[in-house]
């Protein structure tokens, strides 16, 4: 299980490593955690002709708040946002859950959503709480937003020049309610069915629901409740709930039935949406 | 724009790396393709790092690498250029007595067959210098990003509890509450 | 009988001794296989078959050879075609031969079908990914239960069935026809694999000028690798040596001698260079061997209060591509038939037993090997018949397990149990879970709890005799070797190798509580066929203690009448006055320490001059009579039928294996093997897809259990000891393994049965828990 030989660069600036992958286009990967691709090569499942190391890049590493939400460069480490808390609930409830410690002290936000892994939790995350993925290649910048990222398990929308560099999430408000649920074999496995919601309420009347859903397709999946509003009580949660499992397109696989992805999201949609719809977002006297 | 060539290292061109292990420096020539793990045992005779997976799952290859506990089979050596690593040959020198780690994995029979031991102990090291007054429940959290197939981890879990309370260091604050998880 | 028993100050035997092993390894100082490659050494990589079953029409080679570093590639066509066949004699078994590197035909996915030799592992995998394999590829044969109508996987066999064997008592069907119940019901236990965190692993260096062979390898039975490659390599026995330093764990895996061994032990001969192989992770889940993998019907006969009248079965094993050598197909169905009746009075049993070859990783020991599955079967049978008597499992357990009076207790499969604590076990693990108050039905939170009591019976120490009550033959030959140095310290030598089991320190403290010294100035050391007496079975069956431990007694004890000479020649007393005592030889006269013994007997010429012989070494050959270890495993689970998820909640292990030498061990291992059955149970899958290629490839998707897949485990000892066996020794570290699958299992069926759900299978999958009809769970 040792990787097929690869030429490898270690950059030290942003344009050194766009003209690197421009140069080899699709051979090219970017290698900035390493810890979902390094295993895919061990397995010669992958196969770059050259990895491109970013993480001695100038400014890739920082961490700041911008008017849009917190801003996260390409090589911040999942364990250092989750050591200091994002600011983000639901980036914050998810991050336990990903990989193990040892792979969170390597392993990077950005890195994670690249992957696109259908059943990982942080590109649910992502589209769960409208984030976007900030773009660079040597034609300029661009903001993907989430729900445009995603093209298929593995594909995102960027092309084989362009460099993630950043990723910004939303942060919460006073009134934001997140919680993030899944389901694994084992705790810390890739997830059957992961699932983040995100709720805004005001003066006890949900105004704002987002709930996506991993491991049920192919790319993160947004739950239909645009538009849906209500008084957040259990009935809300388990509207939400069959909602999900009517409308998800799970797929047997080699982890598990469809039919057992439909119960889990019916499952964790409800829950997670229990523990954010508390008592007091309860509109007095509502049936 | 073009790109810097001299920025390339080819696969087929052997590399030196120079970094720092156990407090002394030390070099390793590498192939790009060649793991950190691969190297400590091959090049530097480190043969504590164990090798199990290979895919980051089991923690067998854990090590310190500037501060931080992780998969020595998920980091490229030539991505550890400069880098202070510490492997379980660092925890006390061969003339010294145990580390109170090492000594609390015996003392709890934390072990069985060894193999999954030095990575354990790693992982083991740097959550309790960053912390004290662990629960069961968060070292069961840790330790569960490790595989063992020998002890069914209870050992493990008493020896590190102890360690905790036994490993004299001023500075590791108390804990936080760990971050809830699990439906 | 029975009592838990303080470690006696004045004896070595039964204290919680740390271990001797622990202080290299915590240090990071162990020797594993792959750490001690030979100098110059060419590292081996395998061309591995992706088809279950195909046959080869051609290896070309050429372009692989060409590959940077590579040294050589070699293929069936150049090795001498020496097939490896089963050693085990069972009369009705066919024996199929299984080559070093497949030939014309490769009959499971993984088999090796040629082997680079370059100057690394890396160079060698870039290499395998050249060699261009042409495969006519074949139907595979994947279900057990149509084997048979499949062309025989081997054309010198005439069918894919290896083995069909009946028995019965003479009054099985009496018994089936005056039953006031019979219940019946069909399980299965899935194939896993043993999966130690170190793999295989191999070294072999020939010398030519002195026509000798040395092999390095990750091996629980050197002495049967030794003989294995001295018959593939045309060779005598004393020119192959075998080392066998740390190994990383082995559960049954490293028992048989791998083809791939054998492939690297030809090709250091045939290239002349030494050569390292060390498994890797995708190599050890798809093509080491694996175990389990039976499916078992029952049929219990009972009369109305709910006594045990007769029970039956029919064993489906699926062995595999081959009848692994030195393993044999049998290994599971065969065994799980004959320790049917477990911990049971059970008058009448029968049993037919088939065992059939596949397209998939033979079968090899894995831990608890063949019971678990038969076991498993049984208790969730019971506490099958329990639900349709309306009988509390526990008690309906309770009222026909062996009791104190019925022991010796001789089953009707022929095995003479012949001690043991079965009620007194139950009744204590049962309390320590609290299963009285386990209720049935959803808990507050929605989910179902349920309790599962499996006791057990191991049949453990190995000899000729305990194979022979398993209608098993079985190579029983043990020798051990002890030597006292000039400096009072001891040296025992033994022929079986540790993987984890602490025989340094258990082994060490069986001798000093012959020599009533300190276990510390004893050295165990063993790992060489080249001065370790012979062990011909080695480590496995839960025999070095019983085996080992026995004749360690027996030499030491020849050692202590040494000694005893030579300090009666020091304290002028006769030497049957000597005894020993906190490590000194003592008479009536005085007393002198062993070091003063052991320098008299090397340096004093008085001492020489009295006794013709003063040579403090002393061997032993031990072939114990059978044993029987028992005990209960008892759990409480969570069914969230929300997701399917199971939680093992609370767990105890009571056991019983007599004379416990070091209580710290024999917690290790409990815990241990209970760790497995969890993962048996409910996580660990190596089943193979329909067509017949293996689902798990690594550990990302064969799935050992975490530190938060299990329960603090409650763990008491009683102590029954053996009545036949030196010391009173039992065997014991598979226990738990055979019995906590089938503890899991009940557990879950119990909590799911007001869901209208059975549980038939292991390891339960979270989708068979849900039902999606249903409505909403909370």
């Amino acid at each position: 299980m040792k990787p097929a030989p690869f030429d490898y660069a270690c950059p030290s600036t942003i344009d050194e490593a766009l003209g690197l992958l421009a140069e080899r286009g699709a051979a090219a990967r970017v290698l900035a955690g390493g810890q979902s691709l390094l295993p895919r090569m061990a397995l010669r499942q992958d196969r770059p002709g050259l990895l491109v190391d970013v993480n001695r890049v100038a400014g890739l590493g920082t961490r700041t708040t911008t008017g849009q939400g917190l801003r996260l460069g390409a090589t911040v480490r999942q364990a250092a946002v989750l050591r200091a808390g994002s600011g983000a609930g639901l980036l914050d409830a998810a991050l336990p859950w990903v990989g193990s410690p040892g792979t969170r002290a390597r392993g990077t936000v950005v890195g994670s959503l690249c992957f696109a892994d259908p059943a990982a939790e942080l590109p649910t995350v992502l589209l769960a709480t409208g984030g976007s993925l900030e773009v660079r290649s040597a034609g300029g910048n661009r903001t993907v937003e989430a729900a445009e990222l995603y093209r298929g398990a593995g594909r995102t929308a960027l092309a084989a020049d362009e460099l993630a560099v950043a990723v910004t999430v939303p942060l919460d408000t006073a009134d934001t309610r997140s919680a993030w649920l899944e389901f694994g074999r084992r705790p810390g496995d890739l997830p059957l069915v992961g699932v983040g919601v995100v709720v805004r309420v005001h003066a006890g009347v949900v105004d704002a629901v987002r709930v996506a859903c991993a491991g049920v397709h192919d790319v993160p999946w947004a739950v239909p409740v645009a538009g849906l509003r209500g008084a957040g009580d259990p009935a809300l949660a388990q509207e939400i709930a069959e909602i999900a499992a009517r409308e998800c397109r799970p797929t047997d696989d080699e982890r598990t039935t469809a039919a057992h992805r439909r119960v889990l999201v019916r499952t964790l949609v409800r829950r997670a949406l229990e523990r954010v719809l508390r008592p007091d977002t309860e509109v007095p006297g509502a049936a | 724009m073009l790109p810097d060539h001299r920025l390339v290292r080819p696969a087929a061109d052997p590399v030196i790396v120079a970094l720092t292990v156990n407090g002394e420096p030390a070099r390793m020539t590498v192939e790009t393709r060649t793991s950190l793990a691969d190297a400590l045992r091959d090049e530097l005779g480190l043969t504590g790092t164990h090798v199990a997976c290979e895919q980051g799952v089991c923690g067998a290859c854990t090590v310190e690498v500037d501060g931080e506990a992780v998969r020595a089979c998920l980091l490229l050596a030539v991505q550890a250029e400069g880098a202070e690593v510490r492997t379980v040959e660092g925890l006390a020198a061969p003339d010294e007595p145990l580390h109170p780690i090492q000594q609390a994995f015996t003392d709890h029979h934390a072990l069985q067959c060894g193999f999954c031991t030095p990575g354990l102990l790693m992982t083991a090291h740097r959550l309790l210098t960053e912390r004290r007054g662990l629960d069961e429940h968060e070292v069961r959290t840790v330790v569960s990003g490790h595989l063992c197939r020998c002890t069914g981890y209870q050992g493990i879990v008493d020896a590190i509890l102890h360690a905790d309370r036994a490993w004299e260091r001023p500075d590791a604050p108390a804990a936080p509450t760990p971050p809830e998880e699990g439906p | 009988m029975v009592g838990v028993r303080d470690a006696d100050a004045s004896s070595s035997l039964g204290a919680r001794l740390p271990r001797f092993e622990d202080g290299p390894l915590v240090r990071g100082r162990g020797r594993f296989t792959a750490d001690v490659p030979p100098a110059r050494c060419l590292h081996a990589g395998f061309v591995r078959s992706p088809h279950p079953h195909a046959l080869v029409d051609g290896v070309d080679v050429a372009r692989a050879m060409s590959a940077p570093g590579v040294v050589s590639v070699l293929t069936a066509a150049d090795l001498p075609h020496i097939p490896l066949v089963d050693a085990v004699a069972v009369p009705g078994l066919v024996r199929t031969p299984q080559p070093a590197l497949a030939g014309e035909r490769v009959r499971f996915v993984g088999e090796a079908v040629a082997m680079v030799l370059a100057g690394s592992r890396a160079l060698a995998e870039d290499a395998a990914d050249l060699v261009e394999v042409r495969y006519a590829v074949l139907p595979p044969v994947v279900d057990p239960r149509t084997a048979t109508a499949l062309p025989p996987l081997d054309p010198t066999l005439s069918s894919n069935e290896v083995y069909r064997g009946e028995r019965a008592t003479p009054g099985l069907e009496a018994a089936f026809a005056a039953a006031d119940h019979v219940v019946e019901g069909t399980f299965s236990t899935g194939r896993l694999t043993a999966a130690p965190m170190e793999g295989r692993a191999c070294s072999a260096t020939f010398d030519p000028v002195a026509g000798a062979l040395t092999v390095r390898s990750s091996t629980q039975s050197p002495h049967l690798l030794q003989r294995k490659i001295a018959t593939c390599l045309g060779m005598d026995l004393a020119a192959v040596r075998v080392l066998v330093d740390d190994v990383g764990g082995g559960f049954g895996q490293k028992i048989p001698a791998s083809p791939e061994e054998v492939a690297v032990a030809l090709a250091a001969r045939a290239v002349g260079r030494p050569v390292l192989w060390v498994e890797d992770r995708r190599e050890n889940t798809v093509a080491g061997p694996q175990g389990k993998d039976q499916r078992v019907e029952l049929a219990l006969a009972l009369d109305a209060d709910g006594t045990f009248r007769a029970l039956r079965c029919d064993v489906l094993g699926d062995a595999g591509a081959y009848s692994f050598n030195s393993a044999s197909a049998l290994i599971e169905a065969y065994l799980a038939a004959g320790l049917l009746p477990g911990a049971y009075r059970i008058p009448e049993t029968g049993w037919r037993v088939r065992s059939v070859l596949t397209t998939k990783a033979p079968i090899a020991p894995y831990r608890g090997v063949g019971w678990t599955g038969g076991h498993t079967a049984r208790e969730l049978l019971i506490d099958r018949a329990a639900r349709l008597l309306g009988r509390d499992p526990l008690d309906l357990r309770r009222q026909n397990l062996i009791r104190p009076g019925d022991l010796p207790y001789t089953t009707p499969t022929g095995m003479t149990y012949d001690s043991g604590s079965h009620l007194a076990t139950i009744e204590r693990a049962a309390k320590l879970v609290d299963a009285a108050n386990v209720l049935p039905g959803p808990t507050a939170d929605g989910h179902y709890r349920g309790v599962g009591i499996s006791p057990y019976v191991e049949p453990s120490g190995w000899g000729s005799a305990g194979a022979a009550e398993s209608s098993w033959s079985f190579a029983s030959h043990d020798s051990v070797r002890v030597e006292m140095a000039a400096s009072g310290a001891v040296t025992a030598v033994v022929g079986t190798p540790s993987q984890g089991q602490g025989h340094a320190t258990s082994l060490a403290q069986v001798v000093a509580s012959v020599l009533t010294c300190d276990p510390r100035r004893v050295r165990v050391v063993t790992g060489d066929t080249a001065g370790t007496p012979l062990s011909t079975a080695g480590t496995r069956a839960s025999r070095v203690a019983t085996v080992i431990g026995g004749a360690l007694l027996h030499a030491t004890e020849r050692l202590a009448e040494k000694l005893a000479l030579v300090a009666g020649h020091l304290l002028g007393a006769d030497p049957g006055e000597i005894s020993f005592r906190d490590g000194r030889a003592v008479a009536p006269s005085g007393s002198v320490g062993l070091a003063e013994i052991a320098t008299a007997a090397v340096a004093d010429p008085a001492v020489r001059a009295a006794l013709p012989e003063p040579d403090l070494t002393a061997t032993a050959f031990y072939d114990p009579p059978a044993t029987y270890s028992n005990g209960c495993v008892a759990v409480v689970v969570d069914v969230d039928p929300g997701t399917g998820r199971v939680d093992v909640v609370d767990a105890a292990v009571v056991e019983d294996c007599g004379t416990v030498i070091n209580p710290m061990i024999v917690d290790g291992q409990t815990l241990g093997a209970f760790a497995q059955g969890v993962g048996a149970a409910l996580y660990e899958d190596a089943d193979h897809a329909a067509d017949g290629v293996p689902r798990a490839t690594s550990f990302a998707d064969y799935l050992l259990p975490t530190a938060r897949c299990l329960p603090r485990v409650a763990l008491e000892h009683l102590e029954s000891p053996a009545p036949h066996t030196r010391g009173g020794i039992k065997g014991m570290g598979e226990s738990a393994m055979i019995a906590t699958p089938g503890a899991v299992a009940c557990a879950v069926a119990a909590a799911v049965a007001p869901l209208g759900i059975t549980v038939t299978h292991t390891p339960i999958r979270p989708h068979e828990l849900v039902d999606p009809h249903r409505g909403p769970a909370r």
